[in-house]
Parts: structure tokens; C-alpha cells; sequence
């Protein structure tokens, strides 16, 4: 998994360089175009077309049906009914692809929300860091943090023992990437803090023991290493929002909505039927 | 088996490893910290426009619901009002040609047990048809209750009195009246000119204006459609997307079978590599100043190993075995300025193995994106092309030129007939369904084709059996009454004791042995003259001299005179004059000998103004001609020709016909109720239903109804 994030990394990064510094809305529009793209040609390829075509016409009928046969009112509930019965046999058509379009579309996403999710620290801005240790150790006496510069640490360990936690508050000082450093009964860990006013920054709030589900969710950033006592260091960064006319709105939904209109309006372009 | 059992295990394997993926992507998407709600565009597709038209329609459910009773109360102040009825449905099955004689002969024979049950429990009789017994005249006298001058439709074609030149008798159809030329472009700034020529209305408008709603389908002569309160789909007439009647294409590589004179174009096509390129002929650009043919390329690649080929039109591609007709293919002409204009067209390869040969059927207009409107409302074509599938929309649809110049076989004239029936009996049926109070009306025309192309094969010695198969097709038309059979055992099982069914048929049919050119005959007679030197005359009277002609023959109906006034060159003076020639001509062909058969060819000239009272005969065949069972006006009078002689025989796959004395041709009626009419007809049917439903019949209908009483009064009695 490391590699594929590597991989994937360095893709992702190579698309957004270009838009590096600008408004992170248009490389997010440029990145709705291509997952829109990517949809339609899973789509098409997974789906039996034919059938959704089928299925469409007849719902599109039937509410023709509503209007040319206002009148009747049994034909009107029964053009009611066979259009839910035609919208499920749609939606059953459409599971196929969907279920085709799940994995690339996940890492796509897990991608773009360590890109867009979350927000930098600014200077002066305080936030929690949390390290969270195995289940089967304790938390020990000896356990302290430090930073390489940039960062300053605000209070004392708060040791939250039910949940086998410690917490610090943390202040942002200076622009840059910053390290803090762990040492926890002389093990020595490391997790790297953005702060940062502007551009596209990737983000990994967490970084935690290597397995495949946090490396998979976890791109952004090398694991902590196997066998060690601590399990996971989180630092709590804000979640991003993007600026679009007067309302801020979370990537996702931009993206959502994006990718729909662009998906829609090359289907007869890429010669799909959705 | 194996290979069943090996499909359905990889089959199995396959929707396993789906199964599979599903859940692993549900547990995957759900670990997600963001990603959670959105699984991409797919997912949007699916629930957004599911939920889009789940609201949609629930919405407009709900309107017309909550509206109901507003909208009743409101047409119920509109409404005109009518006596109380016990009719609460009225359907009729129009199957036109339907001759009464072969219908009783398969009844007898027990093969139509539906039909048997009307004529035992209600009604079989003959049903008069109209003068001349043209369909579109017969069909134009059904709808509205009068005859041919009152509602103008005396044949499908009459003479321009201007050019003396054909032009259709049922509809107008010109380029829009206002036009902005932009450089090359003509763009058109008002709807192109449109205008049915049948006069009076039918008798379901009137209807409409009593608050009953009507289903008509494929009745002839409705094109363009009309406004009422109901739904139609245009039949007969409607014209394919060149304009005309319907223009097949043919694509061959035998030269020798480049030789189509009607209905069609003939194209030699050429071999490179396994691989035809050519074209396929639309309609003439009309956003363009003499904007020329539009065309759009057709590329084939012959798969000699697999027995198929590779068809590329309009953007679209697919495979066609020989000898199987392609479903409807959509293609889109181009004129410019991102107009597209629509039709649709099946494929037919007759032959690919030592060269290659395909028809293509005419381009009927695309029902679901009508280049004209071809229903009323507009929609209704729309809504039944996405309810049952395209569907082929020309009027004369199935192609008997196709057949009659050899450009198709019978088999594949027989499957394309059947493929049109088929798709007329779905929507039929769909219709009945909607109609569940109400006048629900269909003409099929399948019955009428059928019998006009396998006539012949009812007597050995038609000449039009020479050189062609008799016995392989002797019980088509056996076997097409059957079907219509099963059709009518449908249809009665939906009947209850409110609702009336009528079969009927517009005229019968007989044989078309021999043609007869009047104008050939008004040629020797002197009274169509030829210009200096000419002996015989090309189509459309290419060599007439109109200054001295006084007759004249166009159409299948009858004989115009050139009448001073009327036509443009017009000599015969009104009053006596005009009153001697057509006494002149109807004793001269009255009983008119065929020497080569010694058979009397014409029973009977109908004086047109004589006999008829209606507004529109000024304009009508001064003569109507009532030929002889056998005889009918040739191929070559009905398009103006005058050849060497005046009788010749009809050699043509088309072999039945009904344009003769309308007495020898009468239609069917069959009802489930018990007439009372013993001599019924076709201009009765409009009368009948609107008593069925309690309204009064209009003065100005000719027709009388069929039923003394009420239907269930009728029952009673």
C-alpha cells in the first residue's frame, strides 16, 4: 500500500501543481472534470446500456402518461406506480457500476481529502495533539514531546488513562513544516505539523501503525514504526472549506455536485447512458 | 448442456466475485473518514435522478389529483351536454380491406372461431364503401359521415389546376412562409406551411365538445393532426423525412439490378477490402438557398467467416446478419447551425455472398423526435416510441414498391408487414388501456397490403403469377386473417356489457388482372391530344397539348375535364357543352370491351356533379370510373403517361385491388351488438357512435345509425 500511495501521491501532486497557487477551487473543478470522466467511462464500460435505456424511456412514458391521461385517475396512479417500479429496476441497473466505481473512486477521494480536507494551522493558532498508546501497554511516566522549531507546546501531558491517551495543546509559531518529537520511555517518535496561510497543502491529521487500512487512509505521511508503544499521533487540524461566490462549502460537496453536472453534460459526448 | 451448465457456473463465479466487491466496498467506503456520503457521480446518476423523478411525478401526481375535481367542475361549465347513455366505451378496429367473401370463407372453414362469435352473437355484414373505394376517400367518409364532396378526399393524388401537375389531395406541406436569408443560411422564422385538405370533422372532435375522450390510431387522413380532446397518432399519408410517400434506397453490385423506376433509389455500390463506403439519402437541405440532398456516410465491412456485416451510420454501428431486418436505426441529418433533423430506417441485406445487395427501408420520421408532428399532442408520438419502442411512423409504411420493382423478395416484404403490425398491436392494445372510458379507434393496414401484394396467388392464371412463386405463398392471405383473428380474441376479452366493438374494413378487394390507360383511350378518342408528332406521352403528361385537350386521366378515381375556368388551359365551356362531353364519354365507356378478354372492363361512369351535392365537387374527377372485378386504371394513366394501347396486363407483384365499381368491393362490419341497418355504411359509422353516446346526430351527416335503440336496449330487444 505504501507504494500505491507513493504512486498516487506523486500523481496527485503533479495535477495540482499547476494550481498550487491559486484558489483551490480550480484545481478542484479541474479534478471534478476528471473524476466525472473517469465515472463515465466505468460507467459505460460496466453497465448494460441497453437496458438503461429501456428503463429511462419507460419512466420518462409514464410520466408522459401523467399528463396525457390527467384525467383518469386510475391511469394517473398507475403510471405513479409502474414509475417507482421502473425507478428500481434503474437504480438496480446502476448498482453494477457503482459497485465498479467504489475503489478507484475511494482512493481518488482519500486523495483529495489529504489535499483539500483540511486546513493548515495558521501562526498563532493552538490545537491538540494526541498520541495514543497500544492497548496493551500503559501509559508510562516517561513520555515528553518537543518541537524542531516552529511550534511551541503550550501545556503539560494531560494523560487521559481510559482511553490509554496523552494530550498537549500546541501553538503554531512559524510558517513551514515542523516536527514534533515524541520520546515515550526513551522510544522516539516523529509526526509532522503544517503551518501554512495559503495554497494547496497536503494534510495528514493522523499517522499510526502500518497496516493496510491506515496506510490506505493515511497517504500523506510514512507510518509510525511496527511494534512500538505508541499506536497513533493525531494532530486535530481544522477542516478546510473552500470559498465559492459567498459561501464556503467542504470540498465534497463541491466535488459531488461538480462531477454530476460535468458527468451529465458529456454523456453524449462520451456516448453514455446514465 | 455442458456448455449451458459451464455458462451458468462462470456466470455463477462472476456474480460471486460482484457479491464480493460490493461488500468489500461497502465496509471500504464506510472506513472512510470523508467519504463516507459520496461514492461519485455513479451513485448521483442513480439516486439523484431516481429521487428526481420520484419527486417529479409525485408532484404532478399529486396536482392532478388535487386538480381533478377543479378541472371536472370547469369542463363540466364547457361541456355541451348529451342524453344519458349506456355506452361507456366505443371501440373500433379498423382492418382495412377486409373483404367480406374471404371473411366468410375462413369462418366456415373454422379458422376465425373470434369473428365466428361476433356474427353469431351480434353482427357480420357487408359495409358499403364510398365512391370512389380509395382508402382515403373510404376512411375520410367513415370519420366525418359524408361523402366525397363534402369532405373533399376523391383519391391519394388530383391535378394542379395551375400545372396540371400531381399534388397530394390530403395535405399541404410547404417551407416556412418567413425567412431570414444570413449568408448561405435561409433561417426559417415561422413554422413550415402545413395544412390538412380533408374538409369537415370527425366525428370524434365532436365528441371531444361532449367531454368524451378518444384513442385514434393510424387512421388515414389525419395528417397533420388535429386538435381534440384525446390523443392520435397520423396513418396514412404521413409522409417519410424526404417528403414523399416513402423513398427506399437499394445498394447493390450487380449492375443489372440498377433498374428501379418507383418507390426507391438504386445505387451501385463497390467492394475494396471487404468494405462498402456510400451514402444514404436524406431530405433536400431547406437552410440552405437550393440547399441539395443531405447525406450521411455508410460504411459496411463484410465479415465473410462470420456470415454478417459491420454497419456504420450517424455515429452508430452494428451488425446485421443477411437476410434479418435490423431494428429501427436512428440517423440525424445535419442542414448546419446545430439543427438535426431525425429518422429512423431499418437495414436488409439481401445478399453477400457473391457481391453484395441491401435495401433500406424509406427513413420514416423519428416518433420520438418528430421532425413534423405527426400526433396530436405533439407528445403522444414521443410518449409511445418510449413506451413500446421506435416504431415506423410512414404512412404507407410497408414497402410494396420495394417489392413490386424486386428490390425485396416476398419473405422479406411478409416479415417487414408483420414487424409493423406488431408494433401497431402493442400501441393498439397499450391505447385500449388507456382509454378505459371513451372511443378507442386503430386501422391496421397490414390487411390491405398484404392482400394487394399476394392477390395473385388466389388464381393460377393472373398474369402477374408469371415467372414468380404461387404455391410457397398460396395461404398468406389465409394465414394474415387468422392472425387478425387472434387480434380480435384479445380485444373481446376486454369487452363488458358497456362497451360497443366494431370491426370494420374500408372496402373488400378483388383481383387486378388488367389496367386500363384512359388517357391512352382519350388519346385515340381524340379528346386528349399529344403535342405535333408524338404517339405516346412520358409521366405527368410530358407530352400533352393542353390547348387542345378536353379529358384527361390522373389518379387512381377518375377523368377530369379541361374545364374553361377551372384549369388554366382550360377549353370546355361550362353549361352544355361540358354537359355533352361527359354524356359523351359515359356512353362511350360504359361497358367498355377488353378484346383480348372479351370481358366488359367498366360498369359504370359516374357523373360527378350529378350525383354528388357536396361543397367540394367543383374541384373533384368530373367522371368517376366504376370498373369491372379485374380491371383497374393502369399503372401508367395513374401517373399521366399515355402509352400505345389501351389495355394491358398488370404483370406487378401488386395484384388485388379495390378501386373498381365500389359495389363489387364492399368492407366487413362486424359488431358484438346486433344492427339493425340491413344495407350498413362506412358513412353510418359516425352517426352510430354518437348516438351510442347520447349526442345528437348533426344535420349535415349523410349517414344514418346503424342501432335503432340504445345498446342495452339493444341486448334487450
Amino acid at each position: 500500500m505504501t507504494y500505491i500511495n507513493l504512486v498516487l501521491n506523486n500523481i496527485f501532486n503533479l495535477i495540482v501543481s499547476p494550481f498550487k497557487n491559486i484558489s483551490p477551487i480550480w484545481s478542484l473543478i479541474f479534478f471534478s472534470l476528471l473524476v466525472a470522466i473517469l465515472m463515465l467511462l466505468i460507467f459505460r464500460s460496466t453497465s448494460n446500456q441497453t437496458k438503461i435505456k429501456e428503463t429511462k424511456s419507460k419512466i420518462r412514458a409514464y410520466i408522459y402518461e401523467l399528463s396525457l391521461f390527467k384525467d383518469e385517475l386510475g391511469i394517473v396512479l398507475s403510471a405513479q406506480k409502474n414509475v417507482l417500479f421502473q425507478n428500481l429496476k434503474y437504480m438496480k441497473y446502476a448498482l453494477k457500476p457503482m459497485i465498479f466505481m467504489i475503489i478507484p473512486l475511494a482512493l481518488i477521494l482519500i486523495q483529495l481529502d489529504s489535499l483539500y480536507g483540511h486546513k493548515p494551522l495558521d501562526p498563532k493558532e493552538s490545537t491538540i495533539v494526541s498520541l495514543k498508546l497500544s492497548e496493551d501497554s500503559k501509559i508510562p511516566d516517561r513520555i515528553s514531546i518537543k518541537s524542531d522549531g516552529g511550534l511551541s507546546i503550550e501545556t503539560p501531558p494531560l494523560r487521559i488513562p481510559k482511553d490509554n491517551q496523552v494530550d498537549w495543546r500546541i501553538k503554531a509559531q512559524e510558517l513551514g513544516e515542523h516536527n514534533l518529537i515524541f520520546n515515550v520511555q526513551d522510544q522516539e517518535y516523529q509526526k509532522m505539523v503544517i503551518v501554512g496561510d495559503q495554497g494547496i497543502i497536503r494534510i495528514t491529521p493522523t499517522v499510526s501503525t502500518p497496516n493496510f487500512w491506515n496506510n490506505l487512509l493515511n497517504p500523506g505521511q510514512k507510518p509510525l514504526a511496527k511494534g512500538g508503544l505508541v499506536k497513533e499521533i493525531h494532530v486535530d487540524y481544522k477542516r478546510n472549506s473552500i470559498g465559492v461566490f459567498k459561501w464556503r462549502l467542504d470540498w465534497l460537496v463541491i466535488l459531488f455536485v461538480l462531477s454530476i453536472v460535468f458527468a451529465f453534460s458529456m454523456k453524449g459526448l462520451f456516448k453514455v447512458e446514465i | 448442456m455442458h456448455k449451458f451448465a459451464r455458462f451458468m457456473e462462470s456466470s455463477i463465479s462472476f456474480k460471486r466475485i460482484l457479491i464480493k466487491i460490493f461488500f468489500f466496498g461497502i465496509v471500504f467506503i464506510n472506513l472512510l473518514d470523508t467519504a463516507h456520503a459520496y461514492i461519485g457521480p455513479g451513485a448521483g446518476f442513480a439516486f439523484l435522478s431516481s429521487f428526481f423523478i420520484l419527486f417529479v411525478t409525485f408532484a404532478l401526481a399529486i396536482f392532478y389529483l388535487l386538480s381533478w375535481p377543479l378541472r371536472y367542475i370547469i369542463k363540466g361549465l364547457f361541456r355541451k351536454n348529451r342524453a344519458k347513455s349506456d355506452t361507456k366505451k366505443v371501440i373500433i378496429i379498423g382492418l382495412d380491406g377486409m373483404d367480406p367473401n374471404l371473411a366468410e370463407e375462413f369462418m366456415r372453414k373454422g379458422e376465425m372461431p373470434n369473428f365466428q362469435k361476433l356474427k353469431d352473437e351480434g353482427t357480420f355484414n357487408k359495409l358499403a364503401t364510398s365512391y370512389p373505394s380509395i382508402s382515403p376517400v373510404a376512411w375520410s367518409s367513415f370519420m366525418t359521415g359524408v361523402d366525397p364532396s363534402h369532405h373533399n378526399i376523391f383519391d391519394f393524388i388530383t391535378r394542379d389546376p395551375c400545372t396540371y401537375q400531381p399534388m397530394l389531395t390530403s395535405a399541404e406541406i410547404g417551407k416556412a412562409s418567413k425567412v431570414l436569408p444570413i449568408g448561405k443560411y435561409m433561417i426559417p422564422l415561422s413554422k413550415p406551411k402545413m395544412k390538412l385538405l380533408r374538409k369537415s370533422q370527425p366525428f370524434w372532435k365532436i365528441l371531444g365538445k361532449f367531454g368524451i375522450f378518444s384513442s385514434i390510431l393510424r387512421v388515414p387522413i389525419t395528417f397533420p393532426p388535429e386538435e381534440f380532446n384525446g390523443v392520435s397518432l397520423s396513418g396514412m399519408c404521413v409522409p417519410d423525412l424526404k417528403g414523399s410517400q416513402g423513398t427506399f434506397s437499394h445498394y447493390t453490385t450487380d449492375a443489372k439490378r440498377i433498374n428501379v423506376e418507383t418507390g426507391g433509389e438504386s445505387r451501385l455500390v463497390e467492394i475494396k477490402d471487404d468494405a462498402i463506403l456510400t451514402h444514404l439519402h436524406g431530405p433536400d437541405n431547406s437552410l440552405i438557398k437550393n440547399g441539395e440532398e443531405m447525406t450521411l456516410p455508410i460504411k459496411i465491412k463484410i465479415d465473410r467467416e462470420n456470415k454478417r456485416a459491420k454497419i456504420e451510420v450517424s455515429g452508430q454501428s452494428f451488425e446485421l446478419e443477411p437476410r434479418t431486418y435490423s431494428p429501427w436505426i436512428k440517423v440525424a441529418f445535419k442542414p448546419g447551425l446545430t439543427i438535426k433533423v431525425n429518422g429512423i430506417c431499418r437495414f436488409y441485406i439481401n445478399e453477400m455472398e457473391d457481391g453484395f445487395d441491401m435495401y433500406v427501408t424509406p427513413i420514416n420520421i423519428d416518433p420520438e423526435e418528430p421532425a413534423l408532428p405527426i400526433s396530436h399532442p405533439f407528445v403522444y408520438s414521443i410518449y409511445l416510441a418510449k413506451l413500446i419502442g421506435s416504431f415506423g411512423t410512414l404512412g404507407l409504411a410497408e414497402d410494396t414498391w420495394a417489392l413490386n420493382e424486386g428490390v425485396i423478395d416476398e419473405e422479406s416484404f411478409l416479415e417487414q408487414s408483420y414487424l409493423l403490425y406488431e408494433e401497431r398491436e402493442k400501441m393498439f392494445l397499450s391505447a385500449l388501456e388507456k382509454t378505459p372510458k371513451g372511443l378507442c379507434a386503430c386501422v391496421f393496414d397490414t390487411t390491405d397490403r398484404v392482400q394487394h401484394m399476394f392477390f395473385r396467388c388466389l388464381e393460377e392464371s393472373h398474369p402477374a403469377n408469371r415467372g414468380k412463386e404461387v404455391e410457397k405463398y398460396r395461404n398468406v392471405i389465409e394465414d394474415m386473417y387468422i392472425k387478425m383473428d387472434v387480434l380480435i380474441g384479445k380485444v373481446i376479452q376486454k369487452l363488458d356489457d358497456k362497451t360497443a366493438l366494431f370491426v370494420i374494413s374500408d372496402h373488400g378487394f378483388t383481383q387486378f388482372k388488367r389496367g386500363i390507360n384512359l388517357n391512352t383511350w382519350l388519346f385515340k378518342e381524340g379528346y386528349l391530344v399529344l403535342k405535333e408528332g408524338k404517339t405516346t406521352s412520358g409521366d405527368w403528361f410530358e407530352s400533352v397539348d393542353w390547348n387542345k385537350s378536353r379529358a384527361f386521366s390522373l389518379g387512381l378515381a377518375g377523368i377530369f375535364i379541361n374545364r374553361k375556368g377551372r384549369e388554366i388551359s382550360g377549353l370546355v365551356e361550362e353549361g352544355q357543352e361540358l354537359k355533352d362531353l361527359k354524356q359523351e364519354l359515359i356512353s362511350k365507356l360504359t361497358g367498355l370491351i377488353d378484346e383480348q378478354t372479351s370481358q366488359v372492363s367498366i360498369n359504370e361512369v359516374i357523373d360527378t356533379d350529378a350525383t354528388h351535392g357536396g361543397p367540394y365537387k367543383y374541384d373533384a374527377p368530373d367522371l368517376l370510373i366504376g370498373y369491372n372485378a379485374g380491371y383497374r386504371s393502369s399503372w401508367t394513366c395513374a401517373v399521366g403517361q399515355i402509352t400505345e394501347s389501351v389495355f394491358e396486363d398488370n404483370t406487378k407483384h401488386w395484384s388485388g385491388d379495390h378501386c373498381v365499381d365500389p359495389k363489387i368491393v364492399p368492407g366487413v362490419l362486424f359488431s358484438n351488438l346486433k344492427v339493425s341497418k340491413t344495407d350498413p355504411h362506412l358513412i353510418d359509422m359516425a352517426p352510430t357512435v354518437l348516438k351510442l353516446f347520447g349526442i345528437n346526430i348533426p344535420t349535415y351527416m349523410q349517414g344514418s345509425p346503424l342501432l335503432e335503440n340504445t345498446r342495452i336496449q339493444n341486448n334487450e330487444k
